[in-house]
């Protein structure tokens, strides 16, 4: 009752990148800038899986990742949420070359409520989607469990 | 302005009270600027169905050709979740207006492709002595050795001239001029004609004054202030004008046939001998005769002649202020045949 309450004012977010170029977290710390300011729209951004409420994945999931991400996945209090981001995230990129062991995407490994996708996405994007998705899939995960 | 009453008026405007309360990032910083490439968007009614999109795409699998059962057409599709929005598959789109479509940015400019240069340098490989002082030389790198000898990046470079005038050697690294090339091609030719012709008429009173020395050389001036004014009918910029003839005059090398009908024995060998059928044999007059016309001066005739009634004269020339001073040089080709 109260959680859902604060919730709606303020979203913790725990960033996780799973390997990738980087760019994605790159355009995450451009979210945190001056100029778009995350905290005015009630995010938090938190690099601890204990404290958040939703993960936003980065990067194709690689090899050492495979087990640690379901892992940090299983740490998120509940209800939880998972927005991946960027074109690795979501179906390996141009990491998904032949013979290139990747494991993307993100949701061979832990379930996804909501991607985004760009090379990388604009702040702006990844903001949004975070806005927009993340309460509808906490809710959503509340009527299923 | 920095004064602490001037800090209290500002805050206690009510604008600012409102912007503090309710802070909020300027839609116009979030929204994408116009040459932003957004993920294409494609119009399968323009698409030609050849494919260049799925070879321009960096992108495994972002981009595919599909066959649409009912319209039986062919055209891309693209997976918004692989496509990195690098919009090569726009720019490589043949079909005007382009089937697929991004930000404002989908062609690199035209105008800032062309880079406005008058001149163009090039190094000549046949006089080049390879020293590679214009290497040094070369502000921005626009020149390297490569498979020894000098080229020019003439995408670098900014036609400053400073390799032409570093290089020690005349005419090794030429200037080019873009412009004008029809009319500094009809200078070229009006210039070797005006050349022929003085050289002909010329060497004709030469020969034939008492006291000629076939063996020694001959100089010949040409004023060139007639040709001048011919020339800039053609190309009203006198300085274009000399560094043509310069750069003509630097390289040029041309023989010259001379023709002593008093030796002649009518043996005829050199009649079968010209490839151009330049020399004939009159039988009402009883002469072997040359048609200057006809005439390649290949030096056939030279050398067959056992009589000496060719000669062959090799010319050189070199512009100096307002005339060009001819050269005329024996040749030193053996004579008489076999």
């Amino acid at each position: 009752m109260i959680k859902d309450f604060i919730r709606k004012r303020s979203i913790n977010i725990c960033l996780v990148c799973t390997g990738g170029c980087n760019g994605c977290d790159i355009e995450v710390a451009a979210l945190l800038s001056q100029r778009y300011d995350l905290e005015q729209y009630g995010i938090y951004l938190h690099n601890n899986p204990r404290e958040c409420d939703a993960m936003v994945v980065t990067g194709t999931v690689s090899k050492q990742w495979q087990e640690k991400l379901v892992e940090l996945y299983n740490k998120v209090p509940e209800p939880k949420a998972v927005v991946a981001i960027g074109a690795c995230a979501l179906s390996g990129g141009i990491f998904q070359q032949e013979g290139e062991k990747v494991g993307a995407p993100v949701s061979n490994h832990i379930p996804v409520d909501a991607e985004v996708p760009g090379c990388p996405p604009r702040p702006a994007e990844i903001a949004s989607a975070v806005l927009k998705y993340v309460p509808v899939a906490l809710a959503n995960y509340r009527r299923k469990s | 302005m920095s004064s602490p009453i001037w800090y209290l008026y500002e805050f206690a405007r009510k604008k600012w009270l409102e912007r503090f309360l309710d802070a909020r990032t300027d839609p116009e910083i979030a929204a994408a600027p116009s040459r932003f490439r957004d993920f294409p968007e494609v119009e399968k009614e323009l698409c030609v169905s050849c494919g260049a999109c799925t070879f321009a795409c960096p992108s495994p699998g972002a981009i595919k050709l599909v066959r649409d059962e009912e319209s039986e057409m062919i055209f891309p599709v693209i997976n918004i979740s692989s496509c990195i929005r690098c919009g090569f598959c726009v720019e490589v789109c043949p079909t005007d207006p382009k089937t697929l479509k991004t930000g404002e940015n989908y062609l690199i400019m035209e105008e800032y492709q062309i880079l406005p240069k008058e001149k163009v340098y090039i190094a000549d490989e046949y006089l080049c002595i390879k020293c590679k002082k214009c290497l040094d030389a070369c502000k921005i790198d626009a020149l390297s050795f490569q498979d020894n000898k000098i080229q020019v990046d003439q995408s670098k470079c900014v036609s400053c001239g400073d390799c032409m005038n570093i290089c020690p050697v005349k005419g090794a690294i030429k200037e080019i001029y873009i412009s004008n090339v029809d009319e500094q091609k009809e200078i070229n030719i009006m210039l070797i004609e005006t050349l022929e012709k003085k050289i002909e008429t010329d060497i004709e009173i030469i020969r034939t004054t008492p006291g000629f020395d076939p063996d020694k050389i001959i100089k010949i001036e040409l004023p060139l202030a007639e040709f001048m004014e011919k020339a800039r009918e053609i190309l009203p910029n006198d300085e274009l004008i000399t560094k043509t003839i310069e750069k003509t005059t630097d390289r040029l090398k041309m023989n010259i046939i001379t023709w002593n009908e008093d030796l002649c024995n009518k043996c005829k060998l050199c009649v079968d001998e010209c490839p151009t059928s330049a020399i004939s044999y009159n039988k009402e007059a009883d002469l072997v005769q040359r048609d200057p016309e006809k005439c390649l001066r290949c030096s056939i005739c030279y050398q067959t002649c056992p009589f000496g009634v060719p000669g062959l004269y090799i010319a050189r020339f070199l512009l100096k202020d307002d005339k060009i001073l001819i050269t005329l040089n024996p040749s030193q080709i053996a004579i008489g045949a076999e």
